[in-house]
């Protein structure tokens, strides 16, 4: 046993190759690079989003339609362009014939809205929105309920 | 000469440093994007007078300008929706005031001008919880499954069973 002890201690240890090491950050940068969605939209308007009890994860797609509404603006943002409540018909129209979908119905909108807005501005949006046939609509919603 | 001349090999002991530099940009700049959402289908548009569904088969959900709650004409607290919109739809005890049918049910959301979404989406997201609620139920009951967890054909079963029917008003 003593020698058995003895014989370990005297061991060297061996060294660790670290020449597989940039193999493994590389892989790890391109997971993230692969990951990483550079998000440029929906930064111009800051709002709250509302606290509900119920909600369903929001598939993220480049087809789609986002919609910021706050509540003192007297415009709306469609895909990060100010649109005012009285154009945004015609606005949706073009901007549905950008995406890659023919059917209306499959275009998905996605609606941010701040908690103060008024129902009565929201309202017209979803005039709008139902007049053009974009009538696939994701409330975001804040995923903590406080 | 020159030709016999080594190329030098090119020192690849920083190219680690090099990548982790970029990585920890990557990881700093990452976003994973979780957002949540409702989802609605709203109705098809026309114009015209509404439809009209018997009394019985509706139930009036109203938020007015205060963000106060009245169902069925009368003051209610915001968290007891979804047991009162469950409790109108399945009508377990068979009140005479109540829809025969959970297929026959309409559950009616109105508001004013000034609700605040907020207490909007609060209502609309516990009418949707109460629908979730009666699906799951009614998925255990018949497949012994949640309804999240059913075949496509057994979903649109289930919900043809219990369609979730939300009628929204113009704001007043």
């Amino acid at each position: 046993m003593k020698q058995l002890l003895k014989r370990k201690k005297a061991r060297v240890m061996p060294e660790v190759s670290t020449a597989s090491l940039p193999d493994i950050i590389f892989m790890l940068l391109f997971f993230f690079m692969v990951v990483t969605v550079m998000r440029t939209e929906d930064n111009m308007l800051k709002v709250q989003l509302p606290a509900t009890v119920e909600n369903e994860k929001v598939k993220t797609t480049s087809d789609k339609i986002s919609i910021v509404v706050d509540k003192v603006a007297e415009a709306v943002l469609v895909n990060n362009q100010a649109v005012g409540l009285d154009q945004l018909e015609s606005y949706l129209a073009s901007a549905v014939s950008e995406t890659h979908l023919d059917d209306r119905l499959a275009v998905p909108v996605y609606l941010r809205v701040d908690r103060g807005t008024a129902m009565g501005k929201l309202y017209e949006v979803k005039l709008a929105l139902r007049k053009t046939g974009l009538r696939k609509v994701q409330y975001i919603v804040d995923t903590k309920l406080n | 000469m020159q030709r016999r001349r080594l190329t030098p090999s090119v020192n690849a002991g920083s190219m680690a440093d090099i990548a982790f530099l970029l990585l920890i940009f990557f990881l700093v700049a990452t976003q994973i994007i979780n957002d949540k959402g409702i989802p609605v289908i709203l109705p098809e548009y026309y114009e015209g007078p509404p439809g009209q569904a018997a009394d019985r088969n509706v139930l009036n959900i109203l938020i007015n300008d205060q963000d106060e709650l009245l169902i069925e004409k009368q003051l209610a607290d915001k968290h007891e929706v979804k047991d009162r919109v469950a409790d109108f739809v399945l009508n377990p005890d068979g009140i005479a005031d109540r829809p025969i049918s959970p297929k026959k049910a309409i559950i009616s959301l109105q508001n004013g001008k000034e609700t605040s979404y907020e207490a909007y989406m609060y209502v609309y997201s516990q009418v949707q919880a109460a629908y979730k609620m009666m699906r799951d139920q009614q998925a255990i009951k018949v497949y012994g499954e949640r309804f999240d967890d059913l075949a496509l054909a057994d979903k649109k079963e289930v919900a043809s069973a219990i369609p979730m029917r939300i009628s929204e008003a113009d704001p007043f």
